[in-house]
């Protein structure tokens, strides 16, 4: 992993890779650019469960089907593979499930690795909200994932409905199991959130499509990818103490 | 793994169970009874021995599946609060959910005051509704009436 400091994250890129070294060989899976149905359909596969464990809960979120589910739907050729015959494994009748399992993991894990960013926190905006990301893209040097840092979304700051609706959206619980004492099912709430973005959003920084850098709100709300809009609100609104309350005494 | 929709005939839809909703509400207010005893539980077993055993020891008032807790705070925090703040809420500012979700909440409220009536002395609630006063009035009615 490399740290690009200048350089913009090219979102309209025809193509996306994520590159892995194991045991001394260096991987490559190279993607088509994720489009919001890729991303749509990877969040409705994402399921929040609670499992009663002991006194308490635990909570676990399970992506491997959307993980397998995107990258058989947008994985276009791999690097670093071979076959018997030496042709082509998208020859293979079971291309892409012969790559192994575990690899096709780590390939979505590099096109999902986004995080906060530490920022600055005594500096403050009159009427504007901001969230960093670091977010792996492409390769840099083989083998390794570029890491661009400081990737700046800044939103207009938000109202207690906006508050409210990402609230409704998270917790819009359901319960598996026959009673109510069943499996606590929480569904992606990514609509809501990719609403939330494209109403709150005014600039970005970082970003880049057509060689420029992407700015205006409607041009934004268009090329953003979306697991960084996911990922830019669920920053966006902090866990309230009654929030992180339920959330602690489940944990316990 | 099963997904939502796959499970969906099979599922409770927590937002409009009105009863497992009203039940939940309940037993949150019966833990907030608890809230004094659990904290000092809770510091004690900082510094006890036995320190997890004394964390088993705490009433668990919560007999249902997370998710109904979940969606209680929510609207705790985004509409029920609020509303006792004073902020106003028209009626198609609130989707059915939420208003079965207040309605849960009104008749918690009122149960929860059946079982436990206000103290007389300082109108905290009572644990126990056949009692007139809390242990603390209680103690204070009776040195008064000795002096």
């Amino acid at each position: 992993m490399t740290e690009e400091r200048n350089e913009l994250l090219a979102l309209d890129a025809a193509e996306r890779v994520a590159t892995f070294q194991s045991k001394g060989k260096i991987y490559r899976h190279v993607f088509s650019r994720l489009t919001s149905q890729h991303w749509e359909k990877f969040f409705s596969n994402i399921i929040v469960e609670f499992k009663q464990e002991g006194g308490g809960y635990s909570q676990l979120v399970d992506t491997d089907v959307a993980s397998l589910e995107l990258y058989a739907k947008a994985v276009l050729r791999v690097e670093g593979y071979s076959t018997r015959d030496g042709s082509d494994p998208r020859n293979l009748p079971t291309w892409p499930e012969c790559i192994p399992q575990n690899h096709r993991f780590r390939a979505v894990d590099a096109l999902t690795a986004v995080s906060r960013d530490e920022m600055d926190e005594s500096l403050l905006d009159a009427d504007l909200v901001t969230v960093k990301l670091n977010a792996l893209w492409n390769e840099s040097a083989p083998g390794a994932m570029k890491e661009f840092r400081g990737l700046e979304h800044r939103f207009r700051v938000p109202t207690a409905d906006h508050r409210r609706r990402y609230l409704k959206g998270r917790n819009r619980a359901f319960i598996a199991g026959g009673s109510r004492r069943g499996l606590t099912i929480i569904p992606s709430s990514h609509a809501v959130m990719l609403r939330l973005y494209d109403e709150l959003i005014e600039s970005v920084e970082g970003y880049s499509v057509g060689g420029a850098p992407l700015s205006g709100r409607e041009a934004i709300a268009r090329e953003m990818d979306l697991f960084h809009k996911q990922a830019a609100v669920s920053h966006l609104f902090p866990a309230s103490d009654r929030a992180q309350q339920a959330e602690a005494t489940e944990a316990a | 793994m099963n997904t939502v929709s796959e499970l969906r005939g099979r599922l409770i839809a927590v937002t409009s169970d009105a009863e497992g909703l009203r039940q939940a509400a309940i037993e949150l207010m019966e833990e907030s009874l608890d809230a004094p005893e659990r904290e000092r539980i809770e510091r004690l077993a900082k510094t006890a021995a036995n320190g997890e055993r004394l964390l088993e020891s705490l009433p668990q008032r919560r007999t249902l599946s997370p998710g109904y807790y979940l969606w209680l705070a929510s609207v705790i925090e985004t509409v029920v609060e609020p509303m006792e703040a004073g902020v106003s809420f028209h009626s198609s500012d609130l989707d059915a959910d939420e208003m079965t979700t207040l309605r849960a909440i009104r008749e918690a409220r009122s149960e929860f005051r059946r079982m436990h009536p206000p103290c007389k002395g300082c109108g905290k609630p009572l644990a126990d509704a056949a009692l007139e006063r809390c242990a603390e009035c209680d103690f204070v009615m009776k040195q008064a009436g000795r002096r």
